[in-house]
């Protein structure tokens, strides 16, 4: 089936079999491997791509799903070509440890910060409340993340 | 790596291209949290997925002469941001807001909660307290039913093969408080226990008090109109029996979640606490 999907801005087209994820889509059509698949079940996270600006997990997504939409990925998010509010906190605070779930926070992050102009301890807990991080014990990510606003 | 078994899909863009399109052992997805979930699993092995998530006819929300009219298809996160008022809507907007994560919230739809009838899905609740109605569609024909009747167990409804929800309609009930309460022992996990109660209260006394529980303690719904509660002042003494009615009888199994008791425990103090904020006593 072809399908055509938006990714960071670019259109990738491919004749794929309806039972494809979108993230195997976003990995292995696309080739940008920054989305992680993690349990696979929608439990943990690492998925977490932007559609049309909100969240989705990718491994709960059909590819055909998505076919017309725009999605965003870690790898097209940022600011002025460098890292944006998001990942200069979660950076500078070394809150990260593996960083095999940090694509999904950075991700959901993003959207949070966009959604809600500042990560207060409420929002962030609301927000990550599907994403898994089994290095940190989260308080380092809610740390780093506690107070960071939006800089237009 | 879980990966379904090979099928065709087709996404109809409305009605008449459902008509088309469904064919015997069909297997229908609106947002697909749990769709996608059975075909990865392979506990569903369809030769065809139709995708039901943009059907015309059960888009939007609209309200007029006191009846609030849903599109099925409508995501959780558009319920969270519903433009229609009373006290059911607030209590939607309210249960959407905590259900699951972001994400799930983006994907998932008002049919999709109603029609997997998950013990642990929360929209059944306030639809039930305001006796819902729901329009279906299937074999060529509409019909309604009430939702209340149509939830018939844990997973279990009265949608026929092919037979789609197409919209969510209710009467607000103006002047009644409502209170929504739920237990978990981790994020993301089913519920132990569901609570939620609409109430109305005039001169000091109970004109009408409605509750529906749900959850891994009663594994199903259940709705209650305390009739005893009908007329009295709101009391401690109502809330208790009250509570008492709604764990009659139930005996859900120990498991990973806690043991039985711990579950009826759960369970009834989640109903005192609901009762007693939706009586405002």
């Amino acid at each position: 089936m072809k399908v055509t999907i938006n990714i960071n801005g670019k259109d990738y087209s491919a004749d794929v079999e309806p039972r494809m994820t979108l993230v195997d889509f976003i990995r292995d059509v696309a080739g940008l491997k920054g989305t992680h698949v993690g349990c696979e079940t929608g439990h943990c996270g690492a998925c977490s791509v932007l559609i049309d600006g909100r969240p989705v997990k990718s491994c709960l997504m059909l590819a055909v799903q998505a076919n017309g939409k725009r999605i965003t990925t870690i790898e097209g998010i940022g600011k002025d070509g460098g890292p944006n509010e998001v990942q200069m906190a979660l950076s500078s605070s070394k809150a990260l440890q593996c960083a095999f779930c940090s694509t999904g926070f950075v991700v959901v992050g993003t959207w949070a910060l966009e959604e809600n102009g500042e990560l207060t301890e409420d929002v962030i807990k609301e927000s990550f409340i599907g994403n898994v991080c089994r290095c940190t014990g989260y308080e380092p990510i809610i740390k780093a993340l506690r107070g960071v606003r939006k800089n237009d | 790596m879980l990966i379904p078994v090979g099928f065709e899909y087709l996404k109809p863009k409305n009605l008449a291209e459902l008509d088309e399109a469904v064919r015997d052992g069909a297997f229908l997805i609106s947002g697909g949290t749990v769709g996608v979930r059975l075909l990865k699993e392979r506990i569903v092995r369809p030769k065809l997925v139709v995708d039901i998530s943009e059907v015309e006819e059960a888009q939007g929300a609209k309200q007029g002469e006191g009846i609030v009219d849903l599109g099925a298809a409508l995501k959780i996160y558009q319920l969270q941001r519903l433009s229609v008022n009373g006290p059911v809507s607030d209590m939607i907007r309210f249960v959407s807001s905590g259900i699951a994560d972001p994400a799930i919230r983006t994907m998932g739809s008002l049919g999709g909660n109603i029609a997997l009838a998950d013990p642990s899905n929360e929209l059944p609740v306030p639809l039930m307290l305001a006796d819902a109605s729901l329009l279906i569609y299937g074999q060529h024909r509409f019909h309604e039913e009430k939702i209340r009747g149509f939830i018939h167990g844990p997973h279990r409804t009265g949608l026929k093969p092919g037979e789609v929800i197409v919209r969510v309609r209710y009467k607000e009930l103006d002047g009644y408080r409502w209170s929504y309460k739920k237990h978990f022992i981790r994020n993301l996990d089913h519920y132990v226990g569901i609570s939620g109660a609409m109430a109305k209260v005039d001169s000091g006394k109970i004109i009408d008090l409605r509750l529906v529980v749900a959850g891994e303690a009663i594994m199903g719904f259940k709705y209650l109109a305390p009739e005893r509660a009908i007329g009295a002042r709101p009391s401690e003494a109502i809330i208790k029996e009250v509570a008492e009615e709604a764990v009659s009888g139930i005996s859900p199994k120990s498991d990973r979640q806690g043991p039985s008791e711990y579950k009826v425990a759960v369970l009834k103090k989640l109903v005192e606490l609901s009762v007693k904020e939706a009586l405002g006593a």
